[in-house]
């Protein structure tokens, strides 16, 4: 794989090493390769990436945008909120019911 | 080992994960989120990886082998349902997001238990790889209530502090319920006194006859002065009828001697069993007793 070769893989990565080691260690994942991890942290990276652009475009279709409390900037601001949130993921595939009694 | 174990190592690890998803919703474009969301995400994230661990890891082992392999790890992502093609484009838009330094977790002890007292050494025959004794408290009895006394002093005290309690208590009742006397003129409720009430005649007390039963009295000697207070008292309280029934008394006496017979007649409806003209089987079934 040409992906391996490349070093850019250590740069940029925003979910931690480690972290992902962890996780991949209970799943009994044992490397040698840190490459591998950094893959890994990669995917899972860019998984909640596409899931939080589709949020955001659930958002903006929305329309409901906070203004910014300063009025000479023209800047909106997005929340990510719960509705968004499950729409973007069942587009992914992935049932959100959040139960009655949580608040 | 499921995703909500709640051990240190666990929580630590996880905290870095929600901030690296928190990280990952501002590059997106967000400017704030609620907690469930970032809470939903990383719950997300924590099970993507290890489905990738545990797919990989299988993927290698249908090989023939216990270390994971790239081609491992491109067979899981493409599982998964991505193209690892895809992840070099990722990076390069990328923008270098800053996370700061997360400052150290330092174990919290446990907080210094309060000592009370002296704690016990171990006697002579109790060795010394045993526990010690635990607290003071935890162990000695103290009786809580007082010890009674027994002595003759305090028990004739007593019983005389009663016994005139329950006399000045009765001496109140009558003073109150019935006419009374003060014996100081003026303050009515300083040493009330029964009132005396003198009959027309005085006399006639002493002279008039009353029912004796030897039998009666020698069988029921408790009940007897219950039975005659009633009475007693019933003349006392109703004074205009007893003097009534005194006037019609005497009339009777003096015309011809009819009481008795009214007596027994009362006697007889209230009850004939303890009528002692009734009784007379009894007689000689005592005296063959005794």
């Amino acid at each position: 794989m040409c992906l391996s070769s490349t070093g850019l893989l250590a740069v940029g990565l925003i979910i931690p090493e480690a972290v992902t080691g962890y996780y991949l260690n209970r799943a009994g994942f044992e490397t040698a390769d840190p490459r591998l991890v950094r893959v890994v942290s990669l995917a899972a990276q860019k998984f909640i990436s596409d899931i939080a652009n589709d949020a955001l475009q659930h958002c903006r279709m929305k329309g409901s945008v906070q203004t910014a409390r300063r009025p000479g900037k023209q800047d909106k601001r997005y929340t990510l909120t719960m509705d968004d949130l499950s729409a973007a993921l069942s587009d992914h595939g992935i049932n959100v019911k959040k139960p009655v009694y949580f608040t | 080992m499921t995703s909500t174990a709640s051990s240190k190592h666990a929580a630590a690890h996880r905290r870095a994960l929600s901030v690296a998803v928190a990280a990952l919703c501002r590059d997106a474009g967000f400017d704030s989120s609620t907690e469930s969301c970032i809470e939903t995400l990383t719950e997300i994230v924590q099970s993507y990886i290890i489905e990738f661990g545990r797919s990989s890891k299988s993927f290698s082992e249908l090989t023939g082998r216990t270390m994971p392999m790239v081609t491992d790890v491109a067979m899981a992502v493409s599982q998964m349902g991505s193209d690892i093609s895809n992840l070099r484009e990722y990076q390069r838009k990328l923008s270098r997001v800053k996370i700061p330094k997360q400052e150290m977790m330092y174990p919290t002890g446990t907080p210094a238990t309060l000592e009370t007292g002296q704690r016990k050494k171990h006697p002579s025959y109790v060795p010394d790889y045993l526990p010690v004794f635990p607290d003071p408290h935890t162990y000695i009895k103290t009786a809580t209530f007082k010890k009674l006394e027994n002595t003759y002093k305090v028990v004739r005290t007593n019983a005389a502090t009663q016994q005139r309690s329950v006399e000045r208590a009765l001496t109140n009742f009558i003073a109150k319920t019935t006419d009374s006397q003060t014996l100081f003129p003026g303050d009515s409720n300083l040493f009330p006194l029964i009132a005396c009430t003198p009959s027309a005649r005085p006399y006639s007390d002493a002279l008039l006859p009353i029912d004796h039963d030897v039998a009666k009295e020698s069988s029921q000697v408790n009940r007897d002065p219950v039975e005659q207070h009633p009475s007693s008292h019933d003349s006392g309280d109703r004074s205009g009828i007893g003097q009534n029934e005194d006037d019609a008394k005497n009339a009777d006496l003096s015309s011809s001697g009819e009481t008795p017979d009214k007596n027994k007649r009362k006697v007889d409806a209230v009850d004939v069993s303890s009528n002692p003209y009734m009784m007379k089987v009894r007689k000689p079934k005592l005296k063959k007793k005794r």
